[in-house]
């Protein structure tokens, strides 16, 4: 067996680059990718509608789960696209499924409504950040609103 | 220690995350970086059958995953007799001193809080590298 060598061997090749040549080449590729966030976010809504009805149908079905993993799916990539109102719309939706009784008869409204902010973020009707971080305390309001009850959605290995 | 050039085109790295779209952008800016071979995994489970198939120098890895998240993940693989010990960055939303405390209580080498630069990825890949002593361990169980 060969003894392995150190990461900073492996990475003091002959042709190493200046760390900020690299890094601007890493900067240049990560604004090609957020250029398709929109059509990431647009796909990913339409799968959260299709949930919602299922959910609705049907409140025990693995659907609450998917939903709650697509919402984490957005509010994360939102986050790192720099789309910090929708990371917020997805943070008071994220509270509103995990911490809210899922049998409230205003519960399917106020997914709803939590969809609709995001699809007018995504229509570039949300206005400025100031705009979007109003909308998501109105969200938020009406979260609290709602009676509590603990979910988790998360498991262990 | 610092340095200032490198040339990461002997690395591989897995990236563990089960959103599409994070697992593309680290993609995207690992490949800029240089890196010679990035490996991606969309569930805890998938990781460890890559894990077994191409041995990474080095893991990102999200928390917040479903069913199985990121600390699940770390603690699994630093229970894992057969395996060295193989650097780990977490990245996760969490910002509070009190789950960075945790992931590295677990064995974390670095973490990173999303949205997050490409200049920041750069800075914790460095760091977890120079730290790096892996080539020590004596479960040795791959071949160059």
């Amino acid at each position: 067996m060969t003894k392995r060598p150190s990461l900073r061997d492996k990475i003091s090749g002959p042709n190493a680059v200046p760390i900020e040549k690299l890094v601007a080449r890493g900067d240049e590729a990560s604004e090609r990718v957020q250029l398709h966030f929109d059509d990431f976010l647009k796909l990913r809504i339409g799968d959260l509608e299709a949930l919602r009805a299922q959910m609705t149908r049907d409140p025990d079905a693995d659907a609450w789960r998917n939903f709650f993993t697509i919402v984490r799916d957005i509010r994360g990539s939102s986050a790192l696209a720099g789309k910090l109102g929708i990371s917020q719309f997805c943070i008071s939706l994220e509270t509103l499924l995990q911490e809210r009784d899922p049998t409230d008869p205003r519960m399917s409204s106020a997914i709803a409504t939590h969809i609709g902010a995001l699809q007018i973020a995504t229509q570039g009707k949300a206005g400025d950040e100031l705009s979007q971080t109003l909308l998501a305390e109105q969200l938020s309001l009406a979260v609290n609103a709602l009676p509590a009850m603990k979910r988790d959605f998360r498991a262990t290995l | 220690m610092t340095i200032t050039k490198a040339d990461f085109s002997q690395l591989t790295i897995l990236v563990i995350d089960d959103s599409e779209f994070v697992r593309r952008l680290v993609f995207e800016m690992l490949s800029g970086f240089g890196v010679g071979k990035i490996v991606l995994a969309e569930s805890a489970d998938i990781a460890f059958a890559r894990m077994d198939a191409m041995r990474p120098d080095l893991i990102i890895c999200d928390w917040q995953m479903h069913p199985v998240d990121g600390l699940a993940v770390l603690r699994k693989l630093r229970l894992r007799p057969d395996l060295p010990r193989i650097p780990f960055i977490m990245l996760t939303g969490h910002r509070s001193n009190d789950d960075v405390t945790t992931a590295i209580g677990e064995g974390a080498d670095s973490y990173i809080v999303k949205p997050f630069s490409s200049a920041t990825l750069m800075s914790h890949l460095l760091k977890v590298i120079l730290d790096d002593n892996s080539h020590l361990d004596a479960r040795e169980s791959w071949a160059v």
